[in-house]
């Protein structure tokens, strides 16, 4: 009896299912390419579009860098000479506050939008959290450590292939760096009791618009890549505070190995340029016209310099994740006056398209 | 398109076919460009476990569209493919102009309410002793054209 009933039903149900419109998704060539006769004569022009691409693509770069030690120029100081105890005589190049190791890390994320095969727009937001050790003259603050966290300068950039050889693309990049990171941190210093306006380093923003230009060439000669970055960020008039970040410039060079389909390594070179402070932050200097800096970290002079990096990571993809690991260290560092030199970097990319 | 391109592959029978692979070849203006070649790349054979490779000749000259067993043509370029096509031939040639049918093209692909079918061209394709699998027969609008009519010039 229930045998029946099924055939009963199987036959007007079997109807319906065979003449069910086929809703078919094929976004990518590789999904085009499982489809079955049937499905492709299911699908409409609009779904035949050719794309090769995928139109998103997520980026998420965690970066720390550690800054430890002390650089005059090219030469290594220590921190006794640039700690003022109050022994020997006070000069432009030694501080009653020290800052000794500086830890810097970036989350970034990013999201592009490719309007075709060879143009995106992408919008970058980076959190930053900060982290300074000192020691100082000032009673009660022998050691003490000061923090910053927060969201830093929200990026928005526009690239472009501008040359597509067989083997080789050469893409350019302009944006604008808006001054969304905050340039008001305060915490605990031994200028005073309660919280003060840190220094420059502790800021999570420029506090400027910046226009950041970027031009990169890749190679791609199957077995490996190579290529090249430059890059460049003008900063803009001056923030609430009265001063400008140096402008930034990089050139690096690069090279990847397709060991296998899963994993590259990398190596880089990078040149790095930056310039000093334009203008000064007057409510972190101290009531002393001698000596208005109690910290290098205070003073304008004491940035800018150049760097070049040697950088080894490697890539590991999976489908259409990518992972990429760098450990950045510098080999050569020339800095303006008396600055904490860069130790070591370190970042880790995941990206993916869908 | 590329995706109902590359099923020709499957559903096509030659007279003289290399049994490890099939070569489909794109003659003048490329509308697939990369993207066909990504598909084989994910997909390197066909249904027959044959590989597809994917030509695109420099030029339409004899020697170079002989060893194609497929040839999707440029609609621009139809003309001068007659004028380069043996009068014997086994390829089947592929493209998407309203007049190609008429003019003895074996496959046809038009677009109607927003999707793409197939016009083939029986007669076209038998000259050529080329066999059509029903499948796809009964997915595509058979239409009652003739072999291409070669030019004594051509001839």
């Amino acid at each position: 009896m229930k045998s029946s009933k099924f055939r009963k039903l199987a036959l007007p149900l079997s109807f319906f299912l065979a003449n069910l419109p086929l809703f078919v998704v094929a976004n990518t060539p590789s999904e085009m390419a499982d489809l079955s006769l049937q499905e492709l004569f299911a699908l409409s022009t609009d779904d035949m579009d050719m794309r090769t691409y995928e139109p998103w693509k997520f980026n998420f770069l965690y970066k720390r860098s550690k800054l430890d030690g002390y650089k005059k120029g090219s030469d290594n100081i220590s921190n006794d000479e640039v700690y003022f105890d109050g022994e020997e005589s006070r000069t432009d190049e030694n501080y009653p506050i020290l800052p000794t190791v500086i830890t810097q890390e970036s989350y970034i994320a990013n999201v592009s939008y490719f309007l075709t095969e060879e143009q995106s727009i992408s919008i970058s937001l980076p959190y930053i959290e900060q982290s300074t050790d000192h020691i100082s003259l000032v009673p009660g603050y022998d050691e003490f450590n000061i923090s910053s966290n927060g969201i830093g300068d929200i990026t928005v950039n526009f690239t472009s292939v501008i040359r597509n050889w067989d083997k080789q693309k050469l893409s350019l990049s302009v944006g604008v760096s808006l001054p969304t990171g905050s340039i008001d941190e305060k915490g605990d210093t031994p200028r005073a009791n309660g919280d003060q306006q840190l220094p420059y380093t502790m800021q999570l923003g420029s506090g400027t618009w910046d226009l950041p230009i970027g031009l990169s060439y890749v190679n791609d000669q199957k077995s490996y890549l190579w290529g090249f970055n430059l890059f460049a960020k003008f900063r803009t008039g001056k923030s609430d505070r009265d001063y400008r970040l140096g402008n930034r410039f990089a050139a690096s060079m690069w090279g990847k190995w397709q060991l296998s389909n899963t994993f590259q390594p990398t190596i880089k070179v990078v040149f790095q340029d930056w310039r000093q402070i334009i203008g000064r932050d007057d409510e972190i200097t101290a009531p002393n016209p001698n000596f208005p800096y109690p910290a290098g970290i205070t003073d304008p002079k004491n940035y800018g310099g150049q760097k070049i990096n040697l950088v080894v990571g490697g890539d590991i993809q999976v489908s259409s994740q990518v992972v990429s690991v760098e450990i950045g260290k510098p080999v050569y560092q020339n800095l303006n006056g008396v600055q904490n030199k860069e130790a070591l970097n370190f970042s880790l990319n995941w990206q993916s398209n869908f | 398109m590329a995706g109902l391109l590359l099923h020709l592959t499957s559903f096509t029978q030659w007279q003289k076919q290399d049994k490890d692979q099939v070569i489909l070849c794109i003659l003048g203006d490329d509308p697939f460009k990369q993207y066909i070649n990504d598909m084989v790349k994910s997909r390197p054979k066909n249904r027959l476990g044959q590989l597809i490779v994917v030509k695109r000749p420099e030029t339409m000259r004899n020697a170079h569209i002989r060893t194609c067993n497929i040839i999707y043509i440029d609609p621009e370029q139809i003309d001068s493919l007659w004028s380069e096509l043996p009068k014997q031939h086994n390829i089947l040639l592929v493209s998407h102009d309203e007049s190609f049918i008429s003019q003895g093209g074996m496959i046809n692909f038009v677009r109607d309410n927003n999707k793409v079918k197939l016009e083939v061209n029986l007669p076209a394709v038998l000259a050529a002793n080329l066999k059509l699998s029903s499948a796809l027969l009964k997915h595509a609008k058979v239409i009652p054209g003739t072999p291409h009519h070669f030019t004594s010039e051509e001839e």
